[in-house]
């Protein structure tokens, strides 16, 4: 089965996690996956720029392993906007990736529009950091997701990181209400939630995502294994979902 | 819990006692009195409700058997070192029986609120369900060190990393695996602990035997 890891990091990241290109590529060779869409760690010197160079360059020497989202930080109005369209049409990278809790703003705020606005001209999916409490509720992703319902937003964790499960259904909320919003896998604890989306949104409204490597691959694989979904489903969630949003064949 | 291989669970229930279901725990006793070699019974407590709570706690342990308490403070919404809770605590800990806290990032739960729930109640046993879940797992593992009666339960958290941290940190005697099933899969919070970077009599500590050995579970039996 086609595996695609929409949601691994790579560079040095401020916040103490480190991982080279190569190193996922070993990683995925030993775990079978086949590809990855990589996401920048923020650098510890903060800007964000080098750390897309460094990925896209990544993705340019291991063209049929690596696609890449371009992050940018709203906070950096148009020098953020310039950023994300030299990824997407210099740097030949695939979607946009927002860090609510790492670059510190709510999801809903309109300093993210132009980003948006963007995205939606262009058509590329964006993947949102979501879960974060008061940066990225569920219900916060939903606000965005319903003023640009052009965009295909992916909202990781399974759009909520609350242990006492209190955002379970906020997160079921902004699913049903929301068809441009695709839930990603990392983290979520909760099986029947994710088998939820799939049975009765559709097999387009999940897909696999680590967040490595704050988050454990293996771990992260064997959570998709286990879910009860057919083979066909399984193939949806693990591959041809982000293909389809990025838009590759 | 058959097809998982795990042999016994302690259970509870979804909604606190006492509240609006006069008859809350009858789905735990009924499950222990059916079997009682399978499962251990706590009680899910509200101690808003002060002498009450205990004393349905109290009627729980003549009553059923009841050998544990459960307790949610963010769905009661107490400090949980508040003086309702600390009674509560104290009575437990007359009875011998461990209080399992969730533990999480949710107001009333995290880490530092329950350690002064611990200083007040040092005979209590308090086991922090998660291990602090996504965002409190070092202050769980802050508080756990420094109080010799709080212990750390595995369920739920997502970092296999941080069991391993947690054995580093506490001693191996003060981690218990737990599932939080039916919200997870039993299967994947197995192999959270096979991720963990232990060997296999670690293992068999976490699975099985420092939870035999907290409730006075005879493993050999099942062994024979």
């Amino acid at each position: 089965m086609l595996k695609i890891d929409a949601h691994a990091y790579v560079g040095e990241s401020l916040y103490g996690f480190s991982r080279t290109p190569e190193n996922l590529l070993r990683e995925m060779d030993q775990l079978n996956i086949s590809k990855a869409v990589l996401c920048p760690n923020k650098p510890t010197g903060y800007a964000l720029e080098p750390a897309n160079r460094m990925m896209a360059e990544a993705v340019r020497e291991h063209p049929d392993r690596f696609y890449g989202w371009v992050r940018v930080d709203p906070w950096q109005g148009k020098n953020a906007l310039a950023e994300l369209k030299i990824g997407i049409e210099d740097l030949g990278l695939n979607g946009l990736l927002l860090h609510p809790y790492e670059e510190l703003f709510q999801i809903s705020d309109r300093k993210v529009d132009p980003l948006m606005e963007y995205a939606e001209s262009v058509k590329i999916p964006v993947m949102i950091e979501t879960g974060y409490h008061l940066l990225s509720h569920p219900l916060d992703l939903a606000e965005l997701a319903n003023r640009f319902p052009k965009v295909n937003i992916i909202g990781t964790h399974g759009l909520q990181m609350d242990d006492a499960g209190f955002a379970l259904t906020d997160s079921d909320l902004a699913m049903r209400e929301c068809a441009n919003i695709v839930m990603e896998s990392s983290g979520m604890y909760a099986p029947d939630n994710m088998v939820g989306v799939v049975e009765k949104l559709g097999s387009e409204r999940l897909l696999f995502g680590s967040h490595s490597p704050w988050l454990n691959l293996v771990f992260e694989i064997d959570r998709i294994d286990r879910l009860a979904l057919t083979e066909k489903q399984k193939e949806a969630v693990f591959g041809a979902n982000i293909l389809n949003l990025i838009r590759i064949n | 819990m058959d097809k998982a291989g795990v042999r016994m669970a302690a259970i509870s229930g979804y909604l606190n006692a006492p509240g609006p279901n006069p008859d809350g725990f009858k789905v735990i006793s009924d499950a222990v009195a059916k079997y009682p070699d399978r499962l251990i019974g706590y009680a899910r407590l509200d101690p808003w409700f002060d002498d009450r709570c205990v004393d349905a706690l109290n009627v729980a342990v003549r009553d059923w058997g009841c050998r544990g308490i459960k307790l949610h403070p963010a769905h009661y919404t107490l400090y949980p070192y508040g003086p309702e809770t600390v009674k509560l605590a104290r009575r437990a800990g007359e009875l011998g029986l461990p209080i399992l806290f969730h533990c999480g990032d949710e107001i009333m739960c995290l880490p530092y609120q329950i350690d002064r729930l611990a200083l007040q109640c040092p005979e209590t046993t308090i086991i922090l369900a998660h291990i602090g879940g996504f965002f409190s797992g070092e202050s769980a593992l802050n508080v756990a060190e420094r109080r010799k009666n709080i212990l750390v339960d595995t369920s739920e958290v997502p970092f296999p990393e941080m069991v391993r941290k947690a054995v580093d940190r506490l001693g191996i005697e003060k981690v218990l695996w737990g599932t939080d099933a039916p919200c997870c899969d039993i299967l994947h919070e197995i192999k959270k602990i096979e991720l963990a970077g232990l060997n296999e009599k670690q293992q068999q500590l976490i699975f099985a035997e420092n939870y035999a050995h907290l409730m006075g579970i005879n493993l050999e039996a099942f062994r024979a």
